[in-house]
């Protein structure tokens, strides 16, 4: 009995390590397919490749792939995959048909895949869904929409309004005059030379749009996005991951959470929030506007105004030719070069206004606040208050001031000659510089006031 | 040195010409796919060793020896069918003992029986891993209001809708190597996304 036995697991054990026979059968068929009408593919379990011509034709070649434990077996089960192509008023439809499998062992022990090589008219518009094999469509001059799932999808040279939707699987669009809209799960989606709008919808996935003529959306979920070369409107919106915006035409809007904002040389507005990361900005045509949480703001080079509103994090703001005004919480900020108003609030933390051409207002509180006036300049009103902390005002030569300066335990000096009026004390003083001109006023309590000459 | 497809079983046999190998490779598809499918196991291979006690086996098989009649005489007919046994179990192994066959190598759309019993093991073992850590990471992920938390958990619910679905397709098509890299990429995604979480929930 155990000699049987043993006999008995000598013969299942190599069944189990045996060979696999593996059948290839491949299907050609060509249809026509009149002007105006379109193709509908129906595919899964395999690649999908289209290409174009000039002639109203569909040719279909497709290779079928069957694996099973004789050849025998493969080869019988290959022909019961068919590929179906038929011909209807609307067009012509693709399908693949595999056999019905009902899990039992002898299907179990099979596998198969079969890949479609289509060539349709370059004009004809393509409905096509797969699932789990790759999509390419190249030299589409016709409407497209794509549905994949478990597998990655390339769009290259088309022309018209292509829509691809995709899941688990990378989609590319590469060269397409026309619009372009994408909707992607768990993959990443690059977009490049689109001449058209692009709308891209992506989660849990990069995202790269390059050369988009028109106007571009995005919208992302735990997805970092890079955009570059906009002809139109930037509108990203993502969270946890980081957006770098380069060279828009127009106006960009950035909505993000948990992940970095950057945007370099945008010709319209700039309109950008975040939280829990940095935010930067260079070379921004008109204003900018960010609100922000938990976030440093760095940007220089605004063309009009810019407004900046964030909490424990830096500003650093620099050459703005319109007004400034940063709001923020336990942050230092710092402003030079800005050619109109500005504004700072803040407390628990120092601010800094350099070479300020227009009007000066700070409001800070437990925080320093040093203030420069540019030279060559006209006067114009400056107004501080904070607490517990010096302020400090440099004034170029004569400018003329009309000052009121307050504080309480610190003392008040003025390096320009001021010509003081009204009651003389310690801690509070009015007066003129250079004759007066534009109001100075200067609140502080426990900490010196001082104005030097710049 | 230039290497070939051919040459792919004696590089894996020699680190040396890995190198080389791999470059053959980048412009290889074929080559590439069967090094991915290598380095995958190689990868996964050390987490399936496994080591438990077994001290009453060794007093077992000892009793059994002592129990076996030493010098019994088999019969003839019971050697000529042990032989014949060898010769069906050498014709049946040959092309299993062959991995790289011209066939299978030129056309890796199908797992052999040997890959495809490696790949369930892999699956097997990655499986574990993941419930591990899943019951590592279960401890915070799940009670945790934060919005990174809520990423996390909408991250692990689409891939394990992902590979249920997947599972479900190669249940009838286990042989299809494009499934079966599909379903190691998820889990492999699965595995990173929860040890990305438990590293979070460590800094933090």
């Amino acid at each position: 009995m155990r000699i049987i036995t043993s006999l008995f697991l000598l013969c299942c054990c190599p069944w189990v390590g045996a060979a696999r026979e593996e059948y290839r059968r491949d299907f050609q068929k060509a249809v026509a397919l009149p002007g105006g009408r379109a193709l509908r593919v129906e595919h899964s379990l395999g690649s999908v490749n289209v290409r174009t011509q000039a002639k109203n034709e569909v040719a279909v070649q497709a290779a079928i792939h069957c694996s099973a434990d004789t050849a025998e077996n493969a080869r019988r089960f290959c022909d019961q995959i068919q590929i179906r192509v038929e011909e209807s008023g609307s067009g012509v439809v693709i399908r693949t048909e595999y056999p019905r499998n009902d899990g039992g062992f002898w299907q179990r022990n099979r596998s198969y895949s079969a890949n479609l090589e289509i060539q349709m008219p370059e004009t004809a518009p393509l409905e096509l869904h797969n699932r789990f094999g790759n999509v390419t469509v190249q030299k589409l001059r016709a409407a497209a929409t794509i549905h994949n799932g478990n597998g990655s999808v390339l769009l290259t040279q088309g022309s018209g309004r292509q829509r691809v939707e995709n899941s688990f699987g990378n989609v590319e669009v590469t060269g397409n005059d026309g619009d372009v809209t994408v909707v992607n799960n768990n993959g990443w989606v690059r977009a490049s030379d689109i001449g058209g709008t692009a709308e891209i919808t992506n989660r849990f996935g990069d995202v790269r749009a390059t050369n988009v003529g028109k106007s571009l959306t995005v919208h992302g979920g735990n997805s970092k996005v890079e955009v570059e070369h906009v002809g139109g409107i930037a509108v990203v919106t993502t969270s946890f991951g980081d957006v770098r915006v380069w060279d828009a035409k127009s106006d960009v809007t950035v909505r993000n959470q948990n992940g970095k904002v950057e945007a370099n040389n945008v010709a319209g507005t700039a309109d950008l929030e975040t939280s829990f990361a940095a935010i930067k900005f260079t070379g921004i045509g008109k204003g900018v506007r960010v609100v922000a949480q938990n976030t440093s703001v760095t940007g220089d080079t605004v063309g009009e105004a810019a407004t900046v509103q964030t909490s424990f994090g830096n500003v650093d703001l620099r050459a703005v030719k319109g007004g400034a005004r940063v709001t923020a919480g336990n942050t230092a900020i710092r402003m030079a070069g800005i050619g109109g108003e500005a504004y700072a609030k803040t407390s628990f933390a120092g601010v800094t206004v350099e070479d300020a051409a227009g009007p000066v207002t700070v409001e800070n509180a437990n925080g320093s606040v040093t203030v420069s006036v540019k030279a060559g300049q006209p006067c114009r009103p400056i107004a501080i208050q904070t607490s517990f902390a010096p302020i400090r005002v440099a004034v170029p030569a004569g400018l003329g001031y009309t000052v009121s300066g307050k504080t309480s335990f610190g003392r008040i000096h003025s390096e320009p000659e001021m010509a003081v009026s009204g009651a003389l004390t310690a801690d509070s003083v009015n007066g003129k510089i250079s004759g007066g001109g534009c109001e100075m006023r200067l609140t502080d309590q426990n900490g010196n006031i001082d104005i030097v000459k710049r | 040195m230039i290497l070939e497809c051919g040459d792919l079983e004696r590089a894996l046999r020699t680190p040396e010409l890995m190198p080389d190998m791999r470059a053959h490779a980048e412009g290889c598809a074929a080559c590439r796919q069967q090094l991915y499918l290598w380095d995958e196991i190689s990868r996964l291979a050390p987490g399936l060793h496994e080591e438990w006690e077994s001290p009453f086996l060794w007093p077992r098989i000892q009793a059994n020896l002592a129990a076996e009649p030493t010098h019994r005489r088999m019969p003839w007919w019971r050697w000529a069918l042990a032989a014949a046994t060898l010769v069906s179990l050498a014709a049946m192994l040959q092309p299993w003992m062959q991995p790289w066959r011209s066939g299978e190598f030129n056309n890796p759309a199908f797992l052999t029986e040997r890959a495809l019993q490696e790949v369930q093991q892999a699956e097997a073992a990655y499986s574990r891993s993941i419930e591990k850590l899943s019951a590592l990471a279960a401890q915070n992920l799940e009670h945790s209001s934060s919005p990174t938390a809520t990423a996390y958990r909408e991250r692990l619910t689409m891939l394990d809708s992902g590979i249920a679905e997947l599972k479900v397709t190669v249940e009838s098509n286990r042989y299809n190597t494009y499934l079966q890299r599909e379903l190691a990429s998820l889990y492999r995604q699965k595995q990173q996304t929860l040890q990305e979480w438990l590293q979070n929930a460590n800094h933090n």
